[in-house]
């Protein structure tokens, strides 16, 4: 097995009283994409803030291609990093940012041309970045991290506010990206939007680690779930629970139902007098899976 | 070091706040120059000592770069910018110190362009006026060489406040009542303490005198401590906190 490019150890961070990261470990194999999945205000941000030395961990440790961030020479050549759209001086040009960049990590202009046009934003480059939309923001962002060319990108929420177009020009860049062997770290809140872009997937709920598994695992999982819709849904759910299937709130009224056949969701619901308006097995929805994973831990 | 003092020297020509200072400095200056040249008598312009105080409306240079350092900071974290700097150059004092040479550079480019302005428009208002110039060059020379170094020294000091304090409005409001009031406070009741704050060792530098003052070159000294101790702080405040 290669040196895991990305290798958290027992990462906690603590706010005061408040735990935001808990005991997190993971590794990130090379030339992977993996999703960084959780609802918002998992820790996904702050995980992503101690592995890029922005954010000192309150115990435990963050490796990059098997040191710290601060201890990577030219960092900037091994690893890209987008966390905010937004973190951009509205007063500059959008060439002057990376050129400011670039000229940090000793890359020249010229390669400050070359990502410009690789996230075509070329005839936008000489404009002051409050003029830019909140997509050309986002690629702006990206270019800043690709301008070392680096082995590893890690992205925060980068579908965030990206229309469709956006959102699958991203999905094809990264694919791109991790055909040439690098490696992709992208968080996000919801799994639907990373799962035709992703490998692996790295669950967190409540700073915790819930999964750490390859998408195909979860797709697995995603099967043999029952979808069913009632108005009395609490008392289903009761009757279900009652009857040791698992049942995991979905939408105002819906439940996903783990753990027996819609032959025995509908007798039971019969058995109990409660009106059923749908009934599905499913083919769940990996959304579904994902609700279900973070879910358990917060009830 | 040099690569990411490049850096901060292209982040200062690339916003128009510098731009904006220095326009904003140049015209009150030249307001107070004309004002001083053409609305007092002929009578309380005639001495060296007189035209020097007038050349020393430049000194106005020094809070303006004060706040220029600090913003050099400051904004990186208001707008988020911090994050990719420090992404780019993990070791954060490495930052903060090419952010006070470039705070220095700025404070003395700022100080050099205002006495330039400063000196040419007292030689032109004189000159319609006929009055005649008598500061000795040597003095001119010692007054612009105090400005600019404590100037210089400003926008460094600005740096390190910034670090500290990272607020914006925070650092600027801040050092401004530091200066024009807790800083005359202290130094109106009780001199001999006040001489030694860091306004008032500028003060010295560049170019006011009084019983109650250090030596200019003691207050250069003095202040030059202060500026230092500033970037300091403002290092190890930078390394010892998350970034936002």
């Amino acid at each position: 097995m290669a040196e895991p490019v990305v290798s958290a150890r027992s990462l906690t961070k603590r706010f005061g009283r408040l735990v935001a990261v808990e005991d997190l470990s993971f590794d990130l194999e090379p030339g992977t994409v993996t999703g960084f999945l959780g609802p918002n205000g998992a820790g996904k941000t702050t995980t992503l803030r101690m592995l890029l030395g922005l954010a000192a961990p309150t115990s435990g440790e963050a490796q990059l291609f098997g040191r710290r961030y601060r201890a990577l020479e030219r960092p900037a050549r091994r690893v890209g990093a987008v966390l905010e759209s937004t973190d951009f001086h509205p007063g500059r040009r959008g060439r002057d940012h990376l050129r400011s960049l670039a000229l940090a990590s000793s890359i020249p202009d010229s390669r400050v041309d070359e990502v410009l046009a690789l996230v075509e934003l070329t005839p936008a480059a000489r404009r002051r970045v409050k003029g830019y939309s909140l997509g050309m923001r986002q690629r702006l962002g990206l270019a800043a991290a690709l301008l070392g060319d680096p082995e590893l990108l890690v992205l925060d929420e980068p579908a965030n506010g990206l229309d469709p177009e956006g959102v699958r020009w991203l999905r094809d860049f990264l694919r791109r990206f991790a055909s040439e062997g690098k490696t992709v770290f992208v968080s996000s809140h919801v799994l639907a939007e990373v799962a035709q872009t992703v490998d692996r997937v790295v669950i967190i709920n409540r700073g915790r680690l819930i999964t750490d598994a390859p998408l195909a695992e979860l797709t697995a999982r995603a099967s043999g779930a029952i979808r069913v819709r009632s108005p009395q849904r609490e008392r289903l759910a009761r009757a279900l629970e009652d009857a040791g299937l698992q049942a995991t709130p979905l939408d105002p009224d819906g439940l996903v139902v783990a753990g027996g056949g819609t032959a025995q969701v509908g007798e039971l619901a019969a058995a109990n007098g409660i009106v059923l308006h749908e009934l599905t097995e499913q083919g769940s929805t990996l959304e579904e899976v994902f609700l279900e994973l973070t879910s358990e831990t917060s009830s | 070091m040099t690569a990411q003092l490049r850096s901060e020297l292209l982040k200062i020509r690339s916003t128009r706040t510098v731009l904006g200072l220095t326009l904003c400095l140049v015209a009150f200056v030249v307001f107070l120059v004309i004002v001083s040249v053409y609305a007092q008598s002929k009578s309380s312009l005639f001495t060296s000592d007189q035209q020097r105080d007038l050349l020393s409306v430049a000194t106005l240079a020094q809070p303006f770069a004060a706040i220029l350092g600090i913003l050099a900071v400051t904004s990186e974290f208001r707008h988020g910018t911090a994050r990719p700097t420090f992404l780019a150059e993990p070791r954060r004092w490495h930052v903060i110190a090419a952010k006070a040479a470039a705070g220095l550079a700025a404070g003395l480019g700022l100080a050099v362009t205002v006495l330039v302005v400063a000196y040419v428009l007292m030689r032109l208002g004189f000159w319609t006026r006929g009055i005649d110039f008598v500061l000795e060059s040597d003095r001119v020379a010692r007054l612009a060489f105090g400005i600019a170094l404590a100037s210089a020294l400003w926008g460094a000091l600005g740096v390190g406040v910034g670090a500290v304090v990272r607020s914006q409005v925070g650092a600027i409001v801040g050092l401004l009542v530091w200066l024009f009031v807790a800083e005359q406070i202290v130094f109106g009741l009780v001199p001999s303490v006040g001489q030694w704050l860091p306004g008032h060792a500028s003060d010295t530098l560049s170019g006011s005198t009084g019983d109650d003052l250090l030596s200019p070159v003691a207050g250069g000294f003095l202040f030059s401590a202060y500026a230092a101790l500033a970037c300091v702080l403002g290092a190890l405040a930078t390394e010892k906190r998350d970034v936002g």
